[in-house]
């Protein structure tokens, strides 16, 4: 049976992996292609042949076309008024290359207290111009009822400055051979281990420009990365056990190449091909349907909190402004947060934050050109934060005196010029519990019990409701003892927060990067997720094939 | 582009031309370059919340360099940017692929064979102006207003071209080689919200037509849904007779045939676990599909017509009419070139599309509820995610109204219940099959699908159904 491929697909035979390309380069010179070719320079090259618009260079122009959308924005009405300009390199490197390289300008604008936006690919001055009138055209439309009031949160401190996300080893830098061979290095390795089938790698890469100008005279320039790698292998042995993993070492982060060429990839991989063997050896066992002390892995926990108590924070989701796209929160009304509004256990603290070094929210500036803060979102259980921009703050002072964030959070994201900013949650964090040696004196702790690895979670519209599924194992006297088909957990989302009764320690505290979307044209941000494993008092495990 | 929301047929052209005398020559090359605007309107609180203007214009290359592949996207279209994404692609398409194993369906390039379809473009989408919008909008939000209710939605006209173009693996112009297509589209959804006493409603539409979406009755419709829908009580999860409104019916099968059909014979064809694959066959040492096979209620109909004005398509050879389920029987499933040449050996794709059309029946709603003794009456679900690939069994939730029906009445509205249910299940149990109506389904331009960009549009009309047995696995909080 001839394997399917397909554009975009990151699975590839072994007989096809990730070639190296010197040999590809004699391949080719053996059959007269470089000749054919004509451009043998191009085969040679130590460095990406590509240049880049030499405007995305040029910062005085550049300013100099954000200062014309400000001033026209201002000519045309707006209160207030603030420009992106981005260039965003994106890399994927796997069977099908892939290379992107986008520009966009984008000006929001404020309009007796309504919003107008306008976006266009072109940099130049006559055109920030046009959507300086376009954007205020926009948000003048919406103010049929006269004008509205907006509580924009006072900005203390306005400040102007320029940030680059530090990184070793900058990808776009790099000789793209470098990455290639590094890549075949990995699928060299993992082919002299017994019953790797097929494996499959791929990395991606992404740089953002970002320039930030606004009507409070605030000029920012930063830079920001983003790699991942995913590296999936599949096993067949000649017994015919089979099974595959998916490495979730190398989820994006706001790192350079040395993340994914890391001293400890092989080790990751090691681990991950032992893991997956001892889970083959469990037997298989069928499933009883009932309520169990639960432990969740750190991959599944943070998906846990990024689908959860992350987006529930979100102040624009607890005001309804998302009702009619991803949906609303289980925290109703921001009053809850002066309430002792009990979420979880009180071994729960949850902080967001966009300072972490490394971490995939990290910036210096927010998208309204705040200097982000970190929040402590759950105190031990309790609700004490939720994620702000400038405008929704301003709701909050208004509306909740006696709230001790009197500005906002920082949590405005746009990940380009070109689509209007929204609140996305930041890097989450699970504060750690008491140490714990690894997994296995967890599930040692929890004696008998449910075990979940590499859950997946889906939540219902309101953020209150979900499943878990995932690789689930039977544990018994403190031992793994069987894998569990098709089961998976059925949970409420706050009766399971609140049954959490042990949070993993600092040492197997892992972090993941996870992709958020929101909003009816699709905004999409990316964040951390830091947390260790959990074990719950008490979950529903169902089977989840099977039907009412 | 300064002056105009989209660059012009000749000017995607010009650019094509540029870029082909910019490619080394060698090898297969297939140009997507596309232009889009849209206007879009965002309200929540009863109050607009941001409307925007954007604009976009997209290059994409691909390069297949001996077996070597290559793609890369740009945003800009001065010469220097040109020359730029095509020396891009061709540096990725020298450092990857394979050279050991031609694998010709990695590049489907167009084949002879368009002979027209209808349009999807509406001039009237282009001259809707934003204050039009938002007087309509306007005039739905002082209505929640008064009523003390909480209205946001979205309303969106968006427009889209693209110039398609493909050479053979010497360099030249394939035959039918250039397709031009353009796309208008209006999307309109709204959601009331009764947070105090529980209830939510909403209706939404979308189409190419601007006469097709109409603002107000989407708003009305969301409005009195909401009201319906307050202080909803808990029933029991179990089997329920549902009767399913056009958008559930559009929920619950667009799996079916957007993620199943569309990937197509291939497939289904590749693996003994897809859900339109059987056994491999000995004598053909290969797998089949289910082709031929009965796989839902011989009622069913669902095709895809390019001559049907309702639903339309963009020019490009290689798309025909599809019948891909014909009283029951799985008739035909999409096809690509490489497959259609390597293994079935005539060159007669059918490429993959977004836009399907399920046959009504004679029935309507009311009638539909007055023939159920006891079951529920579904607005739409949502959060639909795959649990088994091999029977397509999909876990999600109801959403934004449900109501009990007893003894051929609405009786109640209810509390949201997660479900657990297969299309093809629901599809085989089917009592009655209602009026077919224009759902709510719009796409998201991407910029990486340029190749097929038949998968931009996505008209969908489908009816009302009464199905029988759908499994309610427990009840949600959430309203």
């Amino acid at each position: 049976m001839k394997k399917y491929r397909k554009f975009g697909s990151h699975i590839l035979d072994y007989s096809t992996s990730l070639q190296n390309r010197r040999s590809f380069i004699q391949n080719c010179a053996s059959v007269g292609f470089v000749t054919t070719l004509g451009t043998p320079e191009l085969l040679t090259t130590q460095k990406s042949q590509f240049e880049p618009n030499p405007l995305v260079v040029n910062q005085d122009k550049i300013w100099e076309i954000c200062s014309a959308s400000i001033e026209s924005a201002k000519a045309a009405g707006a209160t207030y008024a603030d420009v992106r300009m981005t260039y965003t390199s994106s890399r994927s490197m796997s069977i099908l290359s892939f290379g992107s390289e986008v520009m966009g300008i984008g000006l929001r604008v404020l309009v007796d207290g309504y919003w107008g936006f306008a976006s266009s690919p072109i940099w130049s001055v006559d055109e920030a111009a046009r959507l300086g009138q376009a954007a205020v055209r926009q948000a003048k439309a919406c103010c049929i009822s006269g004008p509205k009031h907006v509580d924009i949160a006072p900005v203390k401190i306005i400040e102007s400055g320029q940030w680059i996300m530090p990184v070793n080893d900058d990808p776009f830098e790099l000789n793209p051979d470098e990455i290639y061979d590094y890549l075949n290095s990995i699928s060299v390795a993992l082919k002299h281990w017994p019953g790797v089938n097929t494996a499959a790698a791929s990395v991606g890469f992404r740089k953002t420009d970002k320039y930030f100008v606004s009507t409070y005279d605030q000029k920012v320039f930063q830079r920001t990365y983003l790699s991942s790698a995913n590296i999936l292998i599949v096993y067949l042995d000649k017994t015919g056990r089979n099974g595959h993993l998916s490495i979730d070492s190398f989820t994006p982060a706001g790192k350079g190449f040395d993340y994914i060429r890391n001293s400890g990839m092989r080790n990751e991989l090691r681990a991950g091909y032992e893991e997956l063997l001892e889970d083959l050896s469990l037997p298989v066992k069928p499933l009883e349907v009932g309520r169990y002390p639960i432990l969740l892995d750190s991959s599944t926990v943070a998906n846990l909190l990024h689908k959860t108590i992350g987006p529930a924070t979100e102040l624009d989701r607890i005001l309804g402004y998302e009702a009619n796209s991803t949906g609303t929160s289980f925290i109703n009304d921001p009053k809850q947060i002066l309430q002792s509004y009990r979420v979880a256990s009180d071994k729960v603290t949850v902080t967001s934050d966009r300072s972490v070094e490394g971490s995939a929210g990290t910036v210096k500036w927010d998208d309204d050109g705040v200097a982000p803060k970190d929040v402590v979102l759950i105190d031990r259980g309790l609700l004490k934060g939720v994620q702000t921009d400038s405008e929704r703050s301003g709701w909050l002072n208004r509306n909740l005196s006696g709230y001790h964030i009197n500005s906002s959070t920082g949590s405005m994201v746009t990940d380009n010029a070109q689509t209007p900013p929204n609140i996305f949650s930041g890097n989450l964090t699970l504060s750690p519990g008491e140490d714990s040696s690894s997994d296995e004196a967890l599930i040692k702790e929890m004696g008998d019990g449910v075990y979940i690895k590499h859950g997946s979670v889906d939540v219902d519209f309101q953020l209150s409701s979900g499943v878990v599924s995932g690789n689930v194992y039977e544990v018994r006297n403190g031992k793994r003892i069987a894998s569990l088909q098709s089961a998976g957990i059925l949970f409420n989302t706050l009766d399971l927060w609140k049954s959490a009764l042990r949070i993993g320690g600092s040492d197997l505290q892992r972090t993941f990067g996870l992709s958020a979307s929101k909003t009816n044209y699709g905004a999409q941000a990316t964040t951390s997720v830091t947390s260790s494993p959990v074990i719950f008092r008490e979950g529903t495990v169902i089977d989840l094939t099977r039907k009412a | 582009m300064s002056t105009s929301k989209l660059l012009t047929e000749s000017e995607l052209s010009e650019i094509r031309d540029k870029l082909v005398s910019y490619s080394s020559g060698v090898g297969i090359t297939r140009l997507a370059i596309s232009s889009s605007w849209s206007s879009e309107l965002s309200w929540a609180r009863n109050s607009p919340s941001m409307s925007s203007d954007r604009r976009e214009v997209s290059v994409v290359v691909f390069r297949n360099i001996k077996n070597g592949l290559g793609l890369a996207h740009i945003n800009q279209i001065d010469d220097a940017s040109l020359k730029n994404v095509m020396r891009l692609a061709e540096e990725v398409a020298l450092n990857s692929g394979d050279p050991k194993e031609p694998d010709d369906h990695r590049f489907p390039i167009p084949v002879v064979g368009w002979d027209g379809g209808a349009s999807t473009w509406d001039d009237k989408i282009m001259v809707r102006s934003i204050e039009e919008s938002a007087n309509l909008i306007h005039s739905t939000t002082v209505k929640a207003w008064d009523k003390g209710l909480m209205s946001s939605g979205y309303l969106e006209t968006k427009a889209h071209n693209i110039l398609n173009f493909a050479t053979d693996e010497f360099g030249r112009e394939a035959p039918d080689g250039i397709s031009y297509g353009e796309m208008t589209q209006i999307q309109c959804s709204a959601t009331v919200r009764d947070a105090s006493r529980g209830g939510s409603g909403w209706a939404g539409k979308s189409s190419y037509r601007l006469a097709d979406v109409s603002e107000s009755a989407i708003a009305e419709k969301a409005l009195d849904r909401a009201v319906q829908s307050i202080n909803p009580v808990k029933v029991e999860p179990g089997r329920y007779t549902v009767v399913l409104e056009p958008q559930a019916t559009a929920d619950l099968i667009d799996h079916l045939i957007l993620d199943v059909t569309i990937m197509g014979r291939r497939y289904a064809e590749s693996s003994a676990h897809h859900v339109m694959g059987l056994a491999v066959d000995p004598s053909l040492s290969r797998i089949r599909s289910k082709m031929g096979s009965r796989i839902v209620d011989s009622r069913v109909t669902i095709s895809h017509s390019i001559k049907d004005s309702n639903l339309g398509v963009l020019p490009m050879a290689g798309v025909r009419d599809i019948t891909l389920i014909e009283n029951g029987v799985l008739k035909e499933l999409y096809t690509d070139r490489g497959l259609v040449l390597n293994e079935l050996n005539y060159n007669k794709p059918n490429l993959e599309r977004n836009s399907y059309r399920m046959e009504e029946g004679s029935s309507t709603t009311e009638e539909m509820i007055l023939s159920t003794k006891r079951g529920l009456f579904v607005t739409r679900l949502s959060g639909m995610t795959l649990v088994d690939t091999r029977s397509l069994l999909m876990s999600g939730v109801t959403r934004d109204g449900l109501w009990l029906i007893e003894e051929g009445k609405i009786v109640k509205a209810v509390r949201n219940f997660r479900f657990l249910e297969s299309p093809l299940y629901a599809l085989s149990n089917i009592e009655e099959i209602g009026q077919a109506e224009r759902v709510f389904h719009p796409r998201q331009p991407s910029t990486f699908m340029g190749f097929t960009p038949q998968m931009l549009l996505s008209q969908v009309i489908v009816p009302s159904l009464k199905v029988r047995d759908f499994s309610f696995t427990s009840t949600i909080d959430a309203i």
